[in-house]
């Protein structure tokens, strides 16, 4: 079993699978159908299935079943087969001596012309000993004899039972040669003679090669292949001492081996044993010579020309691809942000614009718009623009509740909703105090979005990047109606990547480039989208604006009470390499 | 303590008649399967003895719905792989007692051969790399053998390799 660790070959069967076939476990079933397709190109399968086939049915295999009946049988001197068989004879745990036998039926005993010859102890004629084909056994003749301490009337005996013969123990060892195939097979394995196994022969004889192909077991040990003639020398080489050569002739290969000689045609195949090596010769078409078709010989140099002119053509009309054509062009990682556009200069309040008592202290005490941008540093992390994003969303969703508890100003950007029936005051509902970033992200082809808004404090963390949820919705307008700001944030927050994939379809057809769209659209009392227009952008692809419009347009809002309420929305895009 | 196995395989196969009818038609397979697994032909011969006493011993519990190639291909192949390790640990001693002026030499093929990694590696793994290196079968083939999946039969020769890798490391220092 000293075999490398590798794989010899790839989609040869494995003996398993031929054992099976032949002992009739797999028949009509798939696994049989494949092992006979296979043998039919397979030679060295074949070959394989040719051996076992006959370890099968001219071995006798049953060492039991030879005991049985060989010693009734006439000893069959066939020294080459089984080897020598050496009687080591003890006493009293001491070496008397030792005795070879060759094949055959022999006395042992103390009287005279016994073939072992054990004095004081046993009968003249104590008992048989066989040795046939291999195997060992002993028989009782006159005395009694303890195989292994039990008393038999006959046995077979292996090399590790103890025979006891009167005073004496007999220990059989077998000389043999390594272990050798059952019979030499000196006539073609042809698979004719299988029963579903059929080879294709072509009907003319090509320019055939001989495989040579030296097994050791299961084990490929070497091979070459033969085009003309086989030498002795070279199957020497191969590690095989026999005197085999072949020679090709007129389409056939003569093979000559000690046992006679064979001729072999395309696809047959010969095996011959020594000891445990076997060299598998088969006869094969040479690897340049596979078969084609006839129609794919007539065909191939139309083919070829044909493919050449075309070549040719090609190259005359296509034009001299400039050097831009071959530059690669990939696409770059696309990061897309969509916050709430800066807020524009707000206008000084009016004194008669004073805050009610109603109005968030911090209105009242809000500064100035320079102080403002700077006030609120952005956020250094995700976790702290969550965090402005959770205390601004309470803050807003505490103005809300003031709003509908009747709240009521004139400032166009203060946190104030108008009451449900007042005129149509541009009234904006939004955030007041906390300058915040929110941010929905979703990576989609190397890109990224964010939604972001923010209030007064203008752009404050527009970069932040997070899973939140809670998406605070831009600044929608009032035109009597009222809607939860949260519901229309969340619808928002599920189409950004409609938007997204707007923006990034752009991007492959004009180029990176980013900018602000600022959307407005008016949410009716069904929840549907009316009015849906660009109110601002930045954007130099024009495609972007007529497709997100086109995606808003679809999507289904919360049912705005007692009217419309206009939404305006920035959508601020943003690639990496835009930035 | 003498070894009564071959009087209790012929008992058996005198005994039984399917017993015997299994023997008469299946002992060739093991007696090659032993041959090939073990290289002797006497020690094939008293694996095959003792195989089919251990199969005809449970021949009960003999799965019926199975293969009997299968069952007598594992069992035998597993009993020639403990041959195979005992006589390994054996050779682990018998150099302690034997004073060998010259110790053969060990190619490094023979270092990186089968039987040497087989050597090392645990009885779950050394089946299946039986199978799949010397038997050349593939992996649909030792899971339905074995009765383990594929990606058992998988991962057990991707940890057989790793065995294998250890021992190219282990040749590579003793030849420096």
């Amino acid at each position: 079993m000293n075999v490398p660790i590798t794989r010899r070959s790839v989609g040869c069967v494995s003996d398993l699978t031929i054992d099976r076939w032949l002992l009739g476990e797999t028949p009509g079933s798939d696994e049989a159908r494949r092992l006979e397709e296979h043998m039919k190109h397979c030679a060295v399968c074949a070959a394989r299935l040719g051996s076992l086939r006959n370890l099968y049915t001219t071995q006798p295999n049953a060492t039991a079943a030879i005991t049985a009946h060989a010693l009734d049988e006439a000893p069959r001197a066939t020294p080459s087969e089984t080897g020598v068989l050496q009687v080591i004879v003890l006493r009293d745990g001491l070496l008397v001596g030792t005795e070879y036998f060759t094949p055959g039926k022999w006395l042992v005993g103390s009287g005279q012309g016994c073939d072992l010859n054990l004095a004081e102890g046993p009968a003249a004629r104590h008992a048989s000993l066989v040795f046939h084909a291999g195997t060992v056994a002993v028989e009782s003749r006159e005395g009694p004899i303890f195989v292994n301490g039990v008393r038999l009337q006959r046995a077979e005996v292996r090399p590790i039972d103890e025979v006891w013969v009167g005073p004496y123990v007999l220990r059989v060892r077998l000389i043999t040669e390594r272990w050798s195939w059952p019979a030499m097979v000196t006539a073609p394995v042809k698979t004719q003679e299988l029963p579903t196994v059929v080879m294709e022969r072509p009907a003319t004889p090509l320019v055939t090669c001989l495989h040579a192909t030296l097994w050791w077991g299961d084990t490929q040990v070497s091979s070459l292949v033969a085009s003309e003639q086989l030498l002795a020398s070279q199957v020497s080489t191969l590690g095989f001492d026999v005197d085999v050569h072949a020679r090709r002739d007129a389409g056939q290969w003569k093979v000559t081996s000690p046992t006679g000689v064979v001729s072999l045609s395309l696809n047959e195949a010969t095996s011959l044993e020594a000891g445990a090596l076997r060299l598998v010769l088969t006869v094969r078409e040479p690897a340049a010579s596979l078969p084609k078709t006839r129609s794919t010989e007539r065909l191939f140099p139309a083919v070829l020309a044909a493919t050449v002119l075309a070549s040719a053509l090609v190259l005359m009309v296509m034009p001299e691809p400039s050097e831009e054509d071959f530059a690669p062009r990939p696409i770059p990682p696309v990061k897309v942000v969509v916050t709430q556009p800066a807020p524009k200069p707000t206008p000084t309040p009016q004194p008669s614009a004073a805050p009610t008592p109603n109005t968030p202290p911090a209105v009242a005490t809000r500064p100035s718009s320079k102080s403002q941008r700077a006030s609120p540093p952005p956020p250094r992390n995700r976790f702290e623009a969550l965090d402005r994003v959770m205390k601004s969303a309470l803050n807003a969703s505490t103005t809300l509740a003031r709003a509908g508890a009747g709240a009521k100003t004139s400032g166009a950007r203060s946190p104030l909703v108008a009451m449900p029936g007042v005129g149509p005051a541009k009234f904006t509902l939004g955030l007041s105090e906390a300058g915040l970033g929110i941010g929905q992200r979703g990576a989609i082809h190397g890109g990224e979005m964010h939604a972001g808004g923010y209030g007064k404090d203008g752009k404050v963390g527009g970069r932040v990047v997070g899973p939140v949820r809670a998406a605070s919705v831009g600044l929608p307008k009032k035109e009597g109606g009222v809607i939860d700001r949260d519901a229309v944030a969340k619808v928002i927050g599920e189409h950004l990547q409609e938007v997204q994939r707007c923006y990034e379809a752009s991007l492959l057809l004009e180029g990176s480039a980013g900018g602000r769209l600022s959307v407005e659209w008016t949410i009716t009392p069904s929840g549907s989208v009316a009015n849906a227009r660009v109110s601002s952008t930045t954007l130099k692809q024009a495609s972007v604006p007529q497709c997100v419009l086109m995606a808003l347009k679809r999507w289904a809002f919360p049912k705005a009470k007692g009217g419309n309420v206009v939404i305006t929305y920035p959508f601020v895009f943003q690639s990496s390499m835009y930035r | 303590m003498p070894d009564n196995s071959g009087l209790v395989s012929k008992a058996f196969v005198t005994a039984t008649p399917a017993a015997a009818e299994l023997y008469q038609r299946y002992g060739a397979l093991v007696l090659r399967r032993a041959r090939a697994l073990l290289g002797e032909e006497q020690a094939a011969r008293d694996a095959t003895h003792d195989v089919f006493v251990k199969v005809l011993s449970t021949l009960d519990s003999f799965r019926h719905e199975a293969s009997p190639v299968t069952w007598l291909y594992r069992a035998t192949t597993n009993h020639c792989l403990n041959v195979l390790r005992d006589q390994s640990r054996r050779g682990r001693v018998v150099p302690l007692l034997r004073a060998d002026p010259e110790p053969t030499e060990v190619t490094l093929d023979e270092k990186l051969s089968l039987t040497t990694v087989l050597a090392r590696v645990p009885d779950e793994l050394r089946e299946i790399a039986v199978y799949y290196y010397l038997d050349q079968m593939s992996h649909d083939e030792i899971a339905k053998l074995t009765g383990l999946s594929r990606r058992t039969i998988g991962n057990r020769l991707v940890e057989f390799h790793t065995a294998a890798k250890l021992a190219a490391v282990d040749v590579k220092e003793a030849a420096r």
